[in-house]
């Protein structure tokens, strides 16, 4: 507000051609969005740059520390095993919400009836807290009191429950399972309005082509949905590799290291043991990887953006 | 819109650009001034004199509501605005960290003996010794235990105000029917009851969790390891020789009696819950918990309720050893401003009146932190005396050192967990648990020199 001032001031804003008036008034408009910029994602992430050097203990004085907590993450007993199922429940889990969420999509984009209520519901899981989902999940998993056993043992289908959490064969798939049912439906809910976006005609004309179903889809709804796939796929592989809520309600990384994923080691680090600086560490190591995602995604906007244009 | 059409917008409806400018430079001027203003408590309800107290969630929320409630009634009695939160789980421990940072400190924290201990080199606490002389002088003194959590350096911190433990609960009836009188002496004898009178997979012999979710597993090894002569520092709270035939013989025992079968197969994915809910569904004979399973039977299953038996923890070829520790603490914050720490020592000074502690203590489920309560009717009762007596004798975890900062963050790296599901989940030798033991013991140890 005072540089708006002070430019109005300096350069006498009556006399302005109304080019530059709106120059100035464009960039007096940016200004808020430009400081809630540094101030909330600049500022943050420099500052979180640079707690990764030091020794940082919550209610201490840091010291840099340079490399320090980056080597000793890498010698973290479990740090291998991390990144192993941190990539895997990541890639898996996007790989078969893409699948479902497409199916739901292709299904819902029928017609039926009751297809707005379906299509509403289809947004519940979305809309339930990570929190609350894990909770209602682990109690279905729970191997004393849970939903599953129950039913197949009602069922007669085991004759003993499983512990569904407490296996490694079974633990990861579990939390996977959760992870697939909350984001589907951001995949669904994505494929359903870019379909509606590729034009009738199209599919017409192949179907005069004589095209079956299968191929209408190969080569008519996939090459209209490329873009809302990489973006859609993009976005969930970030959002699944950060996955903590799920994991930390249902299995807290175990049983032993089984679902251990790199978000567990920022928030015993961080949280629990107030090491601020290793945790730090934890978070900017998985940035590159991030930061790699987001500039294709961004280049790749860019990219769609000039061929629209 | 351009900035011509903006202007003449706004003028046409009475309003320049300048006044705009001066409303919002106003306004922003306000809100930043409010948390000043509200320090200074110019602004009712926005801080000011309102007393801070941020207190956890219990598995005795009966105990809960009686303390929020007499806060509630000092406040009144004193013309005072207090804001109580009651939390579960580890918020009031992040909330601390968030406020440590921000230096917007709450004017009391409950506290136990791992948040003290974590948070004591910040230099939060405020020094509470002459409080701490008053109530021992007043309840006959603090348990040992309590003492040696809150003194540091001579000076007192924290406010101790009960002593938790955890201890064995068991199935008396089916022990009794299996023709064992007393629970065993020994660990070994334990698992060879357990094995003796458990009906897989309906009635497992031992509860104990085998997953860093369940945190109470940690003391359970921990104190079996204290009763084998294993330790983890020496006198000082110093790094002992973690890699010793002690640790060695403790491992083997855990990895025998995993290979016994006496644990329900999912306790390798219980959290502190799974012990609790496998004896009060009845599907295992033995827990080594706190006694909230007591409190739950009381109020659920009243006929089961004498079918419970409490004993301390079995012996070793080293020793026998009962753990305790301190549950609820309170600690006057710090805050720099007098006249509120004045006011939460007088809340305090209400807390540790008479009757008001007396009374949360026929509610609540630990011991208390002083003597001079021995004589309340619930101690008659043999499974809660068990609990009394530990916080009278039992020591402190990370013996037989005093509690520091390095064994805290030991202790949340729940290495003892981590060795048993290595050994039980992984497969690993002992020897290779031990190993892995040992360097992370040598990790935490390594940041504190």
């Amino acid at each position: 507000m005072s540089v708006q001032s002070a430019v109005l001031r300096r350069t006498g804003y009556r006399d302005m051609t109304a080019r530059h008036k709106e120059w100035v008034l464009g960039y007096a408009m940016l200004v808020p969005a430009f400081f809630f910029i540094i101030g909330l994602v600049a500022y943050p992430a420099a500052w979180a740059i640079y707690l990764s050097f030091t020794d940082k203990v919550i209610g201490q004085t840091e010291h840099w520390v340079g490399f320090q907590n980056y080597v000793w993450i890498t010698q973290w007993p479990d740090f291998g095993h991390m990144i192993w199922n941190t990539v895997m429940l990541a890639v898996v889990a996007v790989t078969i919400k893409a699948f479902v969420g497409m199916s739901m999509a292709l299904a819902l984009n029928e017609q039926f009836f009751g297809r707005t209520v379906v299509r509403a519901l289809l947004f519940l899981p979305w809309t339930v807290p990570a929190f609350v989902a894990g909770l209602i999940w682990r109690w279905m998993y729970d191997d004393q009191n849970g939903l599953f056993n129950w039913a197949l043992m009602g069922l007669g289908v085991i004759g003993e429950p499983i512990s569904w959490l407490g296996s490694v064969t079974w633990a990861m798939p579990a939390v996977m399972s959760v992870v697939i049912w909350k984001g589907f439906p951001f995949f669904a809910i994505a494929y359903l309005a870019g379909m509606q976006a590729i034009p009738s005609e199209q599919y017409e004309a192949a179907e005069v082509d004589g095209a079956s179903a299968w191929q209408r889809w190969l080569y008519v709804t996939l090459p209209g949905l490329r873009h809302v796939m990489l973006v859609t796929c993009m976005l969930s592989l970030i959002w699944t590799a950060n996955t903590f809520d799920i994991v930390f309600i249902m299995t807290r990384g175990g049983p032993s290291n089984a679902t251990e994923v790199f978000p567990m080691l920022i928030y015993d680090q961080g949280i629990r043991n107030g090491r601020i600086g290793e945790a730090a560490t934890a978070a900017m190591m998985m940035l590159p990887v991030f930061a790699g995602l987001i500039v294709i995604l961004t280049r790749y906007l860019g990219d769609r953006d000039e061929e629209t244009a | 819109m351009s900035g011509t059409t903006m202007g003449t917008a706004l003028t046409r409806r009475g309003a320049t650009r300048r006044t705009l400018l001066r409303t919002t430079a106003i306004g922003l001027g306000a809100i930043a001034l409010a948390p000043a203003l509200s320090a200074c408590g110019m602004i009712p309800g926005l801080g000011g004199d309102k007393l801070t107290v941020w207190t956890d969630a219990t598995f005795a929320p009966a105990s809960d509501d009686y303390q929020t409630e007499e806060i509630n009634k000092w406040a009144k009695s004193k013309n005072v605005e207090v804001e109580v939160t009651r939390e579960a789980g580890d918020a009031v421990q992040q909330k601390l960290q968030a406020a440590i940072e921000s230096k917007q400190l709450p004017d009391i924290s409950q506290a136990d003996v791992g948040r003290f201990t974590l948070f004591y080199p910040s230099g939060i606490f405020a020094d509470v010794s002459d409080l701490y002389g008053e109530f021992s002088k007043a309840w006959g003194g603090f348990y040992g235990p309590a003492e040696k959590t809150a003194t540091k350096e001579g000076k007192q911190y924290l406010l101790p105000y009960s002593v938790d433990s955890n201890l064995f609960l068991y199935r008396k009836d089916l022990l009794d029917a299996g023709g064992v009188k007393e629970f065993p002496k020994t660990w070994e004898e334990m698992f060879d009851v357990a094995k003796k009178l458990q009906q897989p997979p309906n009635l497992y012999g031992v509860g104990i969790q085998f997953n860093k979710a369940g945190t109470d597993a940690e003391s359970t090894f921990r104190f079996m390891g204290y009763d084998y002569g294993a330790y983890i520092v020496d006198q000082a709270g110093k790094l002992a020789n973690v890699k010793s035939p002690e640790m060695l013989q403790t491992l083997t025992l855990i990895k025998k009696s995993w290979d016994m079968g006496v644990y329900p197969p999912g306790v390798t994915g219980w959290d502190n819950a799974g012990n609790n809910t496998a004896l009060q569904d009845e599907k295992v004979i033995i827990i080594h918990n706190p006694a909230s399973p007591l409190v739950w039977f009381r109020t659920n299953k009243p006929d089961m309720l004498p079918k419970i038996g409490v004993s301390g923890v079995p012996a070793g070829p080293k020793g026998q050893f009962n753990q305790a520790y301190v549950r609820d603490g309170f600690a006057v914050m710090n805050t720099g401003n007098q006249k509120r720490m004045d006011l939460s020592k007088d809340l305090m000074r209400y807390l540790y009146g008479k009757d008001v502690y007396r009374n949360w203590m026929n509610l609540a489920f630990p011991a208390p932190a002083v003597a001079g309560m021995e004589d309340l009717e619930i101690w008659k009762n043999p499974q809660r005396k068990g609990f009394l007596d530990a916080a009278k004798t039992g020591i402190l975890d990370g013996y037989p050192g005093p509690p520091t900062a390095a064994y805290s963050e030991f202790n949340t790296r729940t290495p003892m967990i981590n060795a048993a599901t290595r050994m039980a989940v992984d497969g690993w030798s002992p020897e290779q648990a031990l190993d892995e033991l040992a360097k992370v013991a040598e990790d935490v140890w390594s940041k504190y020199k």
